[in-house]
């Protein structure tokens, strides 16, 4: 794909993100922010035990931020929490296809801090 | 003014090939971001080169002669700045920054002075390095934090706060980085001092854009950084009204600012010294001194005038996009911050970047006012002498593109 292409997939990602809004049966929410940009994102999480039967999300961010987390909201379904690794993460980002200055992988990073932060709640 | 004296602007081009398909081509590289550190003219780079290849010896120390040299060149920079805001050579202490400036008044004076229960007044539209000293403080000693609110346009609503409240000591931004706007310091200053008040003026973004006298003023400290003037990074200044400064206490201890020391006591040189311990910055603040001259030869009154009128001309070009909406009215300084609705700061900065423009988004270090405008981060666009209506163009093309992008 050329940046043009590469552009138009992130975009598409934003506007039409995957499993945003609130799942009925969650019961278990996971809220993080950003505290550089003010990036912010709550997690919807139906878990059993320790498996991620379905996810949804709200957010208010940038393209990266949001196209990341539709795209590991995805991956992640019917995962076990265990299994949520660093390669984890860095499969998200080989999805998002797009270099990451310094800067910008924190927003790439925000929903898997969110989820590695809430390991515990499992 | 004049970009070709700031080799940034030859050296930072880009092989821009990823921009719209348009295929490789040279993009100049337009910054927009001189509220945050200011470009260099070759005349400041060149003399800190000067100094390491002529004059590298510790100043005070050496009994020789390009010691000695070093020293007189330090103080030459002293002087300089003290004509430049209207003081007196023993009214500047070198420091590494505004923010090290701001925490030697909060350190060395306030915390001598305030007690509990005493008032402290700031105001929304501080930086964090006008905030955080003084939150840090009250901890200690539990005074109580006031803010002056800011309405929409930029403009301080409940003034008379000083007035009711008598705090003992007003900490005011000169110039919001964020809102462009100038503080009338001068009235603050004064209805502070009506009531018996102490004024810390936090010039950062002043100083190098528009005339500053702080006997005008009458302020008892005044805070900057050599590096938001065209001069290097790394050097600060604190000027701090004389009577004052005397009866401080240092903020550190070392090398430099005794006068003796035994195994139970020292006595401190007088000031400013005693605030400069250890080996101070002396390289880059001997060719700080190079940015006062290029800015005195231009002119500071013709250096405001010529950001004015651009910055007229880029609110101007920046309401033809109707998506833009600008934060604060002032057009008297070059500092713009906007949104674009729909779009986050940060992917505006990523596409401008693209274009090879450099913009700042984020909260620019003014959460609190931040959350005032209820915005997480803003993009801010901000001019200095090196820009020029092209800039501003290119700028609003780029803008326009984005706009397009999101539609
Ligand atoms: C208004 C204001 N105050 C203080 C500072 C801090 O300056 P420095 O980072 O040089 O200490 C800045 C820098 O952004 C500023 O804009």
């Amino acid at each position: 794909m050329d940046n043009q292409m590469i552009r138009a997939y992130l975009m598409d990602l934003y506007k039409n993100p995957k499993n945003y809004g609130v799942i009925k049966d969650h019961n278990l929410v996971l809220h993080g922010e950003n505290p550089v940009c003010g990036d912010n994102i709550t997690l919807y999480i139906k878990k059993d035990k320790k498996k991620i039967i379905d996810i949804s999300f709200e957010s208010e961010g940038c393209i990266i931020s949001k196209a990341a987390t539709s795209i590991l909201t995805d991956k992640i379904k019917g995962k076990y929490i265990d299994d949520i690794d660093i390669d984890f993460f860095n499969e998200v980002r080989e999805d998002l296809m797009v270099e990451l200055s310094l800067s910008r992988i924190k927003c790439a990073e925000l929903s898997f801090s969110i989820i590695d932060k809430g390991k515990k709640e499992f | 003014m004049d970009k070709k004296n700031f080799p940034i602007f030859k050296n930072a081009k880009f092989q821009g090939s990823i921009s719209h398909g348009s295929g490789s081509q040279e993009k100049d590289f337009i910054y927009l971001d001189s509220s945050a550190t200011t470009q260099k003219p070759q005349v400041v780079i060149d003399e800190i080169k000067k100094v390491y290849e002529n004059y590298n010896a510790n100043v005070f120390r050496g009994l020789y002669r390009i010691s000695e040299e070093a020293t007189s060149m330090y103080e030459e920079t002293r002087k300089a700045v003290a004509d430049f805001i209207n003081a007196e050579t023993s009214e500047i202490i070198f420091t590494k920054n505004t923010t090290e400036s701001l925490n030697t008044v909060v350190y060395s004076f306030a915390k001598s002075i305030l007690k509990k229960g005493d008032n402290v007044l700031l105001s929304e539209m501080e930086h964090h390095s006008n905030i955080v000293p003084w939150q840090i403080l009250q901890k200690e000693i539990g005074f109580n934090i006031l803010y002056l609110e800011v309405d929409k346009s930029g403009q301080f609503t409940n003034l008379d706060l000083i007035t009711q409240k008598e705090p003992k000591i007003v900490s005011v931004v000169h110039i919001s980085n964020v809102l462009g706007v100038i503080n009338d310091v001068k009235k603050i200053t004064k209805m502070a001092k009506d009531v018996g008040s102490y004024v810390i003026i936090d010039g950062a973004q002043a100083v190098g854009h528009i005339g500053v006298d702080v006997k005008t003023i009458d302020c008892d400290f005044y805070a900057f950084s050599a590096h938001k003037m065209m001069g290097p990074t790394g050097v600060g200044v604190l000027y701090g009204r004389k009577e004052l400064l005397d009866k401080m206490e240092p903020l550190y201890g070392g090398g430099e600012m005794i006068l003796s020391v035994s195994k139970d006591s020292c006595t401190f040189k007088d000031a400013p010294y005693k605030f400069e311990a250890g080996t101070p910055n002396f390289v880059d603040i001997i060719a700080f001194r190079k940015s006062i001259e290029y800015i005195n030869d231009l002119g500071i009154s013709n250096i405001h005038k010529y950001i004015k009128d651009l910055s007229t001309y880029t609110h101007y070009q920046l309401s033809t996009l109707k998506e833009v909406e600008i934060y604060g009215d002032s057009r008297d300084t070059g500092i713009i911050s906007f949104n674009i609705s729909g779009v986050h700061p940060h992917d505006v900065a990523t596409f401008l970047d693209e274009d090879n423009i450099a913009i700042r988004a984020g909260h620019h270090c003014a959460q609190v006012l931040m959350k005032k405008f209820n915005v997480q981060a803003l993009s801010r666009v901000s001019l200095y002498i090196y820009n020029d209506k092209s800039d501003i163009n290119a700028l609003v093309k780029s803008l326009s593109k984005i706009i397009d992008y999101y539609k």
